[in-house]
Parts: structure tokens; sequence; C-alpha cells
């Protein structure tokens, strides 16, 4: 029920977003391949989202993250493992989705050796046996299957994504066989377990990046420019499993054009 | 009973996949390239760390590290992308001394909080231009996962200069370049608008470190 309701008020929303607060291709051939490369049409209503969830940030999630701090670091990296051993079971599908078969080894290896020497995932000893963690979501496998990403999108309180990924996230919480276990067919999407694991989880993560934000944002002239490309280097890094960089790829890499452009920079972002 | 089939279930799961992590081959022509950036980084660690150092003296020595060791000439002209070549040069040269202060200003600081973490270099590889890519962690102290550096290098008259640094995978430069052309664009496509916007972010800066110092 309240997913249709969603879905409605998305489908709404996107329209007369697509139709008022467009930003159309500039003329200039560069600036339209410029504009191309950041690929955020819906700019002016994904800036004014960015600011609204600033203002959640400042007022709810980083005192909510500070106070979570507060717990011995023991106890913290235990939910810390709880969670990711929650989510192996959606990265093993995604891993098989994407025929990695070093990753379904050690997802497999990993979910096996938490949950029984780990003791139902609190303690994190497969890193320790050489199987580090990994995530992989079904927005990656779409990338991965060759779906384009589409427009960026900022969400209200889950932030930057784009149509493929929210798609993908939707497809997840239906690959979860815990959200079978503790929710309905018709409420899997708002479930509590659903809502409660991903404010757990949510709390967490912001609770790990706390200086590093406080830092990018001091140090940024257009933090919501700077999240854009950050963000998106960052998913592109983690649908190519950290090989998208490694190498030099070739005579073309980073050179320079004659009139200072470059040739490679507009492929990787 | 269950536990230890699901171990050996566990282990031989294990065996099956190999899981050793990819080592990059270090030949001859990418040993200097990666001597070139361990040493650079062990020596800005030992230098820029020394207890006691003011503010002032901590941005010289790392602007001395900076000019040492990066390509800047390269590194302005990318940042600013297409908006170069219809800068000024009076706008470029204003361009490119505010962006050097705010990189100044900003990385230094990080070595403030230095706790001891390890830089290694780990492999690199050789481009067919001449170019090197250097693969390097910096080891956490406080148990965090390592932080993964990757070092585009380019050997000019001899030289090793750094192009672009890679954080986590994700490109400094085009980060920069990405967040300046946006204040461009807002600022009405000119330049002007981006060096408004970096002197007011590097007077922001200096103050506040000054604010610290007292």
């Amino acid at each position: 029920m309240k997913f249709n309701f969603l879905s409605r008020f998305v489908f709404v929303l996107g329209l007369s977003v697509s139709l008022a607060a467009c930003n159309m291709p500039p003329e200039d051939p560069e600036a339209r391949a410029e504009y191309y490369e950041i690929n955020d049409p819906f700019e002016p209503i994904n800036r004014a989202i960015f600011e609204l969830n600033r203002g959640l940030d400042t007022v709810l999630f980083k005192p909510l993250a500070k106070a979570y701090l507060f717990l011995p670091e023991d106890g913290r990296d235990i939910i810390h493992n709880m969670i990711n051993n929650i989510k192996t079971p959606v990265t093993l599908g995604n891993d098989i989705f994407q025929l990695e078969r070093e990753r379904i080894g050690n997802t497999l290896g990993r979910f096996l050796i938490n949950t029984t020497l780990g003791i139902g995932g609190m303690f994190d000893v497969a890193t320790h046996l050489g199987l580090p963690y990994h995530e992989e979501d079904f927005g990656q496998t779409l990338a991965v299957w060759g779906s384009p990403s589409g427009p960026y999108l900022v969400l209200p309180i889950f932030g930057p994504s784009n149509p493929r990924d929210l798609a993908g996230s939707i497809v997840d919480t239906y690959m979860d066989p815990l959200g079978y276990l503790f929710s309905s067919d018709e409420d899997r999407m708002f479930s509590e377990y659903t809502l409660i694991r991903s404010a757990v989880q949510g709390i967490d993560e912001r609770s790990r990046v706390m200086d590093v934000l406080d830092k990018l944002e001091e140090n940024s002239i257009d933090f919501y420019a700077t999240i854009r490309s950050l963000n998106r280097q960052r998913r592109a890094e983690e649908i190519s499993n950290g090989t998208a960089n490694k190498n030099v790829p070739g005579p073309s890499f980073m050179t320079e054009n004659e009139d200072g452009t470059s040739n490679r920079a507009s492929l990787t972002e | 009973m269950t536990r230890r089939v699901l171990l050996l279930l566990a282990l031989l799961t294990l065996g099956f996949w190999q899981f050793a992590p990819a080592v990059l081959a270090a030949d001859a022509s990418t040993e200097a390239a990666v001597k070139f950036i361990q040493s650079y980084g062990n020596d800005a660690i030992k230098d820029l760390t020394e207890d006691g150092m003011t503010n002032l003296e901590l941005q010289t020595r790392f602007a001395k590290y900076f000019d040492e060791g990066f390509d800047f000439a390269y590194i302005s002209r990318f940042v600013l992308g297409r908006h170069w070549r219809r800068a000024t040069p009076d706008e470029r040269k204003e361009f490119q001394t505010l962006f050097k202060k705010m990189v100044v200003q900003t990385y230094s600081r990080l070595f403030r909080q230095y706790s001891g973490e390890v830089f290694k270099v780990t492999g690199a590889t050789a481009g067919d231009d001449g170019g090197y890519m250097v693969a390097s962690e910096v080891i956490m102290t406080n148990g965090e996962k390592p932080i993964d550096l990757n070092w585009q290098v380019e050997k000019d008259d001899g030289k090793y200069k750094i192009r672009n640094l890679f954080v986590q995978g994700a490109s400094l430069i085009i980060a920069n370049r990405s967040e300046f052309a946006s204040v461009i664009q807002r600022g009405g496509g000119k330049v002007e608008a981006l060096i408004t916007a970096l002197q007011k972010k590097t007077e922001q800066l200096a103050s506040k470190d000054n604010q610290q110092a007292k």
C-alpha cells in the first residue's frame, strides 16, 4: 500500500521536476560536453534536496552519530560486523549475478566463518583469516550488465543516487532473506526490519566519516559539486571492484590536448 | 558438530578459490618510480610531522615538498579545464596562486593529525606514454582499513613529477575540476567567480589557522 503511494508520489515528482526545473543542454559544444559529463539535469532540485539533507544532518544524523560514538569501540565494532554479516546474502546474490568467481567464494567463506566462529556475525574472524569484506549490490550488478546510470539524483535522507542505484536498492530489499523472515510481502520496502536496519546502518556509517565529511566541507568551495564528483568516482570504483584506476590504460592516459583539455578525464567521471 | 562441518566447508571453499591479492610486478622501469614515491612519502612524513612546528612553518615546508614533487603547471591547467583558454593571463596567474595556497592550507593540515600511520608502496605499472601509476597504501593505527593511494607519475627532464593522486580510487584533480567548473558555471561562466570564491576560502582557512594558533 505504502509502496503504491510512494511510487505514485515519485512519478508525479519526477514528472513535475523534468518539466519545470530541468537544466537544458547548452549550445556551445564544449559546455555541452561538460553538461553530459556532469549528467545532472535536475541540479536545481538536487541542490535543494542536498541542502535539506544537510539541515537534517545538522539537527539529527550528526548528533545521533556523535552519541553513537560514546559507545565503547568494541561495541560499535560488534554492531558494524553484524550489519555487514546481515548484508552478506545480498552481496552473495550479486556476486553470483556478476559471475565473480573469486568473490563468491570469499563471500560464502566469510558468511560461514563469521556466523559460526564469529558468533552470529559479532566478530569478523574471516578478515583475519585473509578474507576481506566487500559489498555488492544490485545497482552494481545492473552496471556490470551494461545498464547506464541515468542522471544524478539526490534523494531525501538517502543522499546521492541515480535511477540505476535506486532500482538496485529496491531489488536488494527483495533479495534479503531476513526481510522475508521479519516482514510481510506487502510491507517489504518499509517494514520495521528494513527501517531499523537502515537507521542503524546509516548512523554507523555516518559515525565513521565524521572527520572526513567535516574536512571535505571545510575545504570545498562548492560542497555539492565535490560530493557529486567524489560519489560518482567512488561508485565507479565499486562497480569495477577497485580496478578502475589501478592500471595505466595506454597512451591516452590523462594526456593533455593542445588546448588544455584532457582526453581521459571525461571517461573517468 | 554442525559447527565443525561448517568450518570444514568454509575451509574447503577457501581452498577452491584463491584469494591472494594480485601483486603488481615491479620491473626495472617501474622500480625507479616506486623508489621515488616511497622516498618522497617517507621524507614528507619525517619532515612534516616534527613536533612543535607553527602553522606557517608547516605550510612553508609543505609548499616546498609540493613544488618539488608535483607538476603544478599541469595540475592547475587541468583543473581549470576548458576555462583555462578563456582565462586572461592575469586570471590564470591569480588562479594558480590562490589554488596553490588552498592546496597548501588544506593538505598540510593532514600532517597535523599524523599518529604513526605507515606509508607503503605496493606496486607500480608503466603506461605506454612513459607515465607510471604507483600504488601505495597508508596503514592506519586505529584499526580501520588501509587507505589506498595511487600516484600518477610522469618523468620530465629525468625528474619524476606527480600529476594526480587517487584516494580510494577517486581522482583528486577530477574532483577539483568538477567543483571549479560548477563554481564558474554558477557564477555566470566567469573565471572571476572562481577567483573570488578561492579568495574567500583561503582567507577563511587562514583565519581559522590563526584562531587555532592562539
